[in-house]
């Protein structure tokens, strides 16, 4: 009887981006845009942590207001433990696969 | 402050009408939250969101779109589809047995009997589509497998698929009605002579009765197949403006697009899935009574355009099975009549 393959977390260069902006805290969207220095654009960052969020690497709330504020609430994003842990390995098979065959051993 | 709080709100008003819930609140809510943040700061900051923002909406719609096609097939709806499957072949076989019916097998030669049953067959599975979609939305709704916001795009799908079949059978039929026509015999004709021998004279009669079957088959190979439509232009108008109105009140969405979807999309085929819809929405007699109204508004409004009364005849026979309807109800009038002369049914 053959083993079920593992599914291998996968995770792009802009969640790795976030997944740093938002070890320094919880923030929502126009703060990461803004942390990021330009790397993050507004078009993309709320799909990109939308999907975050289906993958587990993310966990958002809507920010708690006074009673009686209009306008829609803005959405708080945190970074959970297994979107740490898969950044970490990311980091490792990054550094590693930037290493040249000589330097490996 | 309060400008800020205001910005956005049409975006976020009509995000809200077109989006689902769960997109809104998880992609678009949060950016144009954030808008309505910048609208604080400067109005060119809040101008540089709003290109971000149509960004947001145009994958949150695609996002729905993907849903909403992948919803009527997902794992949960396959008692759904066993019922669709079981009507649908049973109009296969039916309509099948309606063509061979209508076809001389004994007149055939062996090659021409079985190309002859074997199109007669493939027409049953095109034919039957219509009423196939008919069922597949009435057992998706019924069982509430599909969300209303999705019916717009499972019926498109429907007549991709539909459409795709239909073309893709072309060329085997084309086929089939060519070694048919191989085997015809020429005697098969209005012109068929009356042998001397009384004995004889029967087959003439025969060979006459079905020489408008060999006239029909001959144009299908002369001039290949072609998509049915009614008798005259005024006639199309008439039906489409039936099959919109069709569609507009039974609100298959609740928001103000039905209606752009239902002029958008006017096959044929789309009322056959409003009509699953609108069958849906009932039990037992009430289902039977509605899908009475709703074939005979149709037949009607067909039989009165093919046999050339024109548009004024149609809306009388619309308005006469609207009526008719309309009394059969225990509801004000006043309510019923509008429902009535929109879906040819009771409400």
């Amino acid at each position: 009887m053959t083993e079920k393959p593992i599914r291998m977390p996968s995770i792009s260069g802009t969640e790795a981006l976030i997944i740093e902006l938002l070890d320094a805290g919880e923030r929502f969207g126009l703060e990461l845009i803004d942390a990021s220095e330009g790397r993050l654009k507004r078009g993309t960052i709320y799909v990109t942590l939308s999907r975050m969020e289906s993958k587990g690497f993310v966990v958002s709330r809507q920010e708690e207001r006074p009673a009686g504020a209009i306008g829609l609430p803005r959405r708080m994003y945190r970074v959970t433990g297994y979107g740490l842990k898969v950044h970490q390995a990311y980091l490792l098979l990054r550094d590693a696969l930037a290493l040249k065959p000589a330097e490996a051993h | 402050m309060a400008g800020a709080a205001t910005s956005g709100r049409w975006f976020a008003s009509f995000a809200r009408r077109v989006t689902r819930d769960s997109t809104f609140t998880l992609l678009v809510a949060p950016a144009i939250a954030d808008l309505q943040r910048e609208a604080a700061h400067s109005w060119r900051r809040q101008g540089r969101h709003y290109p971000g923002l149509i960004l947001v909406l145009t994958i949150a719609l695609l996002r729905d779109l993907r849903l909403d096609l992948t919803e009527p097939f997902g794992t949960n709806t396959a008692p759904a589809w066993t019922a669709t499957a079981t009507w649908y072949l049973a109009c296969v076989v039916t309509f099948a047995g309606a063509v061979i019916w209508t076809t001389p097998l004994h007149l055939l030669g062996t090659a021409g009997k079985l190309s002859a049953t074997a199109s007669a067959f493939v027409v049953g599975l095109v034919a039957a589509m219509p009423l196939g979609v008919t069922a597949a939305v009435f057992h998706l709704r019924r069982r509430e497998l599909l969300r209303p916001r999705a019916f717009a795009a499972t019926i498109a799908s429907f007549i991709v698929i539909a459409t795709l079949v239909h073309v893709a059978t072309l060329p085997v039929r084309s086929s089939l009605n060519r070694t048919t026509y191989a085997s015809v015999s020429p005697e098969i004709s209005r012109e068929a002579v009356l042998p001397d021998d009384p004995r004889q004279q029967y087959l003439a009669v025969e060979w006459r009765k079905w020489a408008g079957w060999r006239e029909s088959l001959t144009s299908t190979v002369m001039n290949g197949i072609t998509f049915p439509r009614p008798a005259d232009p005024v006639g199309i108008v008439a039906v489409e403006a039936h099959f919109l109105a069709n569609a507009l009140p039974v609100g298959f969405t609740g928001t103000t697009y039905a209606a752009i979807y239902a002029m958008a999309m006017t096959p044929p085929l789309l009322v056959f899935g409003l009509f699953g819809v609108a069958l849906s929405r009932g039990r037992g007699l009430t289902v039977l009574l509605r899908a009475l109204g709703l074939v005979t508004s149709c037949v009607g409004l067909q039989l009165a355009i093919l046999t050339g009364f024109g548009v004024s005849h149609s809306l009388v026979v619309m308005l006469v099975t609207a009526m008719a309807w309309t009394f059969y109800d225990k509801l004000p009038w006043w309510r019923r009549l509008p429902t009535c002369v929109a879906t040819g049914s009771p409400r």
